[in-house]
């Protein structure tokens, strides 16, 4: 009895885990009808994520107040990686044929794998992120204050011209003075922005008046000033943050296994009830789960940006026709699958004692699995779907005797009750019966 | 831009027949100034990942051979002859490996090879080199069947006479883990766990057996995915059968956490493995709680060795750039057995390939103390001094235990 006991906590254990990873993509699905193949990454980025943050801020400390900023570590590294995917990959492709998104998806898993793989010990790359991220900003600053709606469907690029050309040669007039001289003292550094931000007013204005007859409104010179300006202190700004934080940690190569920081309370010697071990992160993966299906019920059911994302899933069409931008709550989806991914990422880390950039492949798979298992589209299915999954794991493995039992057989188990599941009710544990998905 | 492509697969084509006929052209020109002068060129490759994550133990192996080499041609050791070092990079993978050993089986100046550092890669090398009775002796295989053959349990033949090594093989490693945790240790009952791959289902097979043969009892049997990374049910299948000591087969990067979560789920024995999990790298995945985990390890610590201090302040004052790792003294080794054996074939040698079949005759003969203890090999091609170590960590660091000769019984 001890010993189902065990195993049952065991596969709840590994079930939550599952189910937080699965309602990622599930809740994609059941909007845009894609399977995400990249959403393992995501996972894997946030526990990379929930590391960062642990390196650069707390190297060292055990306290366990360090858990929840890495948490939001983890959801802002693996939040930024779902909806930069979308931005950049899937929306090109909202009306492409289903298999080029798929593809996609795996392209993207490959990339950012072999990202987290090669480039996680060289943070020089931040640097590249940094300034990107500093043209953005500007160019953002800028369209606020001239009041024009960039990402409006008519705005062209002779629209956006000025303000890009603006943020982007301010950038590149900081960077050349930055990289022939790094060590420039404060006021020359005053200097340097304030050269960047003139320099980059003047080429704005250029640009504005070399698409003026095409362009649909005329930027005032106080954005194109407003942009320079903008985009070389924040590229001063993210400079420092890299000189003095993220350049002076000792980053592990991703390359091998990466020890995970273990926190008190959450990590140590297992807790004994009766017979049964609890491990402490066991405890907290459980928890995880629970609040999160909690919120995420709330969520979904009662608020506006919930109802939207239910209409959206039921009729794109309509459902932009009453008024919900679609757009958004694609993003939206992303996001919301990224952040439990990320609290995943994290017990993944704390269950295991390490991380690795392959961890999301299988991690992925499993939790895909778990998805169809409980029915893809519906989000408590996922949860479901992943909490039997693990358990069949665990077990699969204590149970069945002989030849083809012990761990070296949990997978096949696993998939072999996915199979039957799919042959008798092919809409999964919890699926409404549809006519039209694929 | 369609110029330009004709243009590089023309110059990787050039590039590509280069390579090819480099061997031959180049020993073409060696010969041609042998035939004036008085010495003539001999060559000994290294096969070992010179690139790549385990790099730093192929370089160690390289650079321990080139020591070889020099001291050989300083002392003026085989008269007439100069040695060099080929090194060619495996990249720790089979293909690679192959590639490396068909360059070197068609140079006829080589004589000898040392290498490879992975079993897998020699599985691929060992047939190359053997038509052309190039003798390769390796400082790291530890795979029993390199030289007793797929059915060395039952039934060892071997089956390339050229190959031989300065290390022990799995088929003592278990046994001696045995002796260690039965004899010394105590342990009565141990589980044991592998990866499932040949190294750890090897290691774990001989363990088994030499420890029921003591008297002791394996209370649990399991084994791991190497993918895996979350081992929480077959520690829980393991736990009840309270063993005093797991048994892993199997590589660092499971064993690591494997120790460290078995010891989080209240199964607080240590773990013990072979020469796979003895790395630093074993203590930083297993955590404060690694302590009093066990390794073996083939051969005597290097750096504890008498006849080895020469070996490492000779390495030193070398200035490599990289440490001569844990194959070094195993890599000098090898290389003085080839040079050794040289002193007798090449002695009335006309040229290289002539003399290979009498360098391997003479390899399986060769008898000298090394460095890392008395390198002489048996009908096998293995080494006998079968002297094994046992490490333990204590304090974050690996530290040794005993080190003994393996008696078999």
């Amino acid at each position: 009895m001890d010993q189902f006991l065990q195993q049952l906590v065991n596969g709840l254990t590994l079930g939550s885990l599952y189910a937080l990873i699965a309602v990622g993509y599930t809740v994609v699905y059941g909007i845009v009808q894609l399977i995400n193949f990249a959403h393992g990454e995501v996972f894997m980025i946030g526990a990379f994520g929930a590391l960062t943050t642990y390196l650069l801020f707390f190297n060292g400390k055990t306290s366990v107040w360090i858990l929840p900023v890495m948490i939001v570590g983890a959801m802002i590294a693996s939040v930024g990686t779902a909806v930069a995917m979308e931005r950049v990959a899937y929306r090109p492709l909202r009306n492409a044929p289903r298999l080029a998104p798929l593809i996609t998806a795996i392209g993207i898993s490959v990339f950012l794998q072999e990202f987290v793989r090669l480039f996680y010990d060289q943070p020089q790359w931040t640097v590249v992120v940094l300034t990107g991220l500093a043209i953005g900003v500007g160019y953002l600053i800028g369209g606020r204050v001239a009041k024009i709606d960039l990402s409006h469907p008519v705005s062209k690029w002779f629209d956006r011209a000025p303000l890009l050309g603006a943020a982007g040669s301010a950038v590149a007039v900081w960077v050349v003075v930055r990289l022939v001289n790094p060590d420039l003292n404060a006021l020359l550094i005053v200097g340097v922005v304030v050269l960047g931000a003139l320099v980059g007013t003047a080429i704005g204005w250029l640009a504005g008046a070399a698409v003026r007859r095409r362009a649909r409104s005329q930027t005032p010179v106080p954005a194109i000033a407003a942009a320079a300006a903008g985009a070389v202190v924040i590229a001063e700004v993210s400079w420092v943050l890299y000189e003095k934080l993220i350049s002076n940690v000792d980053w592990p190569s991703a390359k091998l296994r990466i020890p995970f920081p273990q926190i008190d309370v959450v990590t140590g010697t297992a807790l004994q009830v009766g017979g049964v071990t609890i491990q402490r992160s066991a405890i907290f993966t459980i928890g995880a789960l629970a609040v999160c299906s909690v919120l995420l019920w709330f969520f979904v059911n009662r608020t506006r940006m919930g109802r939207g994302m239910q209409a959206v899933s039921q009729d794109p069409d309509t459902a932009r026709l009453m008024g919900i931008n679609v757009d958004r709550i694609i993003v939206v989806a992303f996001a919301l699958g990224a952040v439990l991914a990320a609290i995943a990422g994290v017990s993944q880390g704390l269950q295991n004692t390490n991380i690795e950039f392959r961890m999301g492949f299988l991690a992925g798979l499993k939790a895909f699995t778990a998805a169809v298992l409980g029915g893809i589209g519906n989000i408590f299915g996922a949860v479901v779907g992943g909490l039997v999954l693990g358990v069949i794991e665990a077990m699969a493995t204590q149970y069945i005797p002989g030849q083809f039992g012990g761990s070296t057989w949990k997978d096949v188990w696993a998939f072999v009750i996915l199979i039957l599941v799919l042959v008798f009710r092919p809409q999964g544990l919890l699926g409404a019966r549809v006519v039209d998905r694929a | 831009m369609h110029q330009r492509s004709v243009v590089r697969v023309g110059a990787s084509l050039i590039v590509a027949s280069l390579a090819l006929t480099a061997c031959g052209s180049r020993s073409g020109n060696d010969s041609g100034g042998n035939s004036g002068g008085s010495t003539k060129t001999a060559k000994i490759g290294v096969i070992a990942p010179l690139s790549g994550d385990l790099s730093a133990l192929g370089l160690g192996i390289q650079h321990s051979v080139e020591l070889a080499v020099k001291q050989a041609n300083d002392s003026n050791a085989i008269p007439g002859w100069k040695l060099e070092v080929d090194a060619k990079d495996d990249e720790a993978k089979t293909e690679p490996g192959k590639n490396a050993a068909t360059a070197l089986a068609s140079d006829k100046d080589v004589i000898g090879v040392v290498g490879t550092l992975n079993t897998s890669v020699s599985q691929q090398v060992q047939p190359v080199l053997a038509p052309k009775n190039i003798v390769q002796v390796s400082p790291a295989n530890t795979g029993p069947g390199l030289t007793q053959g797929a059915k060395w349990q039952t039934d060892p033949k071997r089956p390339y006479p050229t190959y031989f090594r300065t290390c022990t093989t799995d088929a003592v490693q278990g046994p001696f883990a045995a002796r260690y945790l039965y004899e010394t240790a105590k342990i009565t009952k141990v589980a044991t766990i592998h990866d499932k791959k040949a190294y750890g289902q090897g290691l774990v097979g001989t363990f088994t057996e030499e420890f029921k043969k003591l008297g002791g009892q394996v209370v649990s049997a399991q084994t791991i995915n190497p993918d895996d990374s979350n081992y929480q049910a077959v520690i829980s299948a393991v736990k009840p059968s309270n063993p005093q000591a797991v048994y892993y087969g199997g590589e660092y990067p499971n064993a690591g956490p494997l120790s460290q979560q078995m010891k989080a789920a209240g199964l607080n024995v240590p773990l013990m493995g072979g020469d796979g999990i003895f790395d630093p790298k074993y203590i930083t995945l297993a955590g404060k709680t690694s302590d009093g985990d066990l390794a073996t390890s083939v051969g005597a610590p290097v750096d504890s060795l008498e006849s080895a201090k020469k070996f490492v302040s000779d390495y030193n004052a070398q200035n490599y750039k990289e440490p001569y790792a844990a194959y070094g003294g195993y890599s000098y080794d090898a290389a003085n057995a080839i040079i050794n054996a040289l002193k007798t074939s090449l002695k009335d040698a006309k040229d290289v390939e002539s003399a290979r079949q009498a360098t391997v005759d003479a390899v399986g003969k060769v008898s000298f103390d090394g460095v890392t203890g008395k390198v002489a090999f048996d009908q096998y091609g293995d080494t006998t001094s079968k002297v094994l170590t046992v490490y333990k960590v204590a304090g974050g660091k690996w530290a040794t235990v005993e080190t003994k000769d393996f008696e078999s019984k």
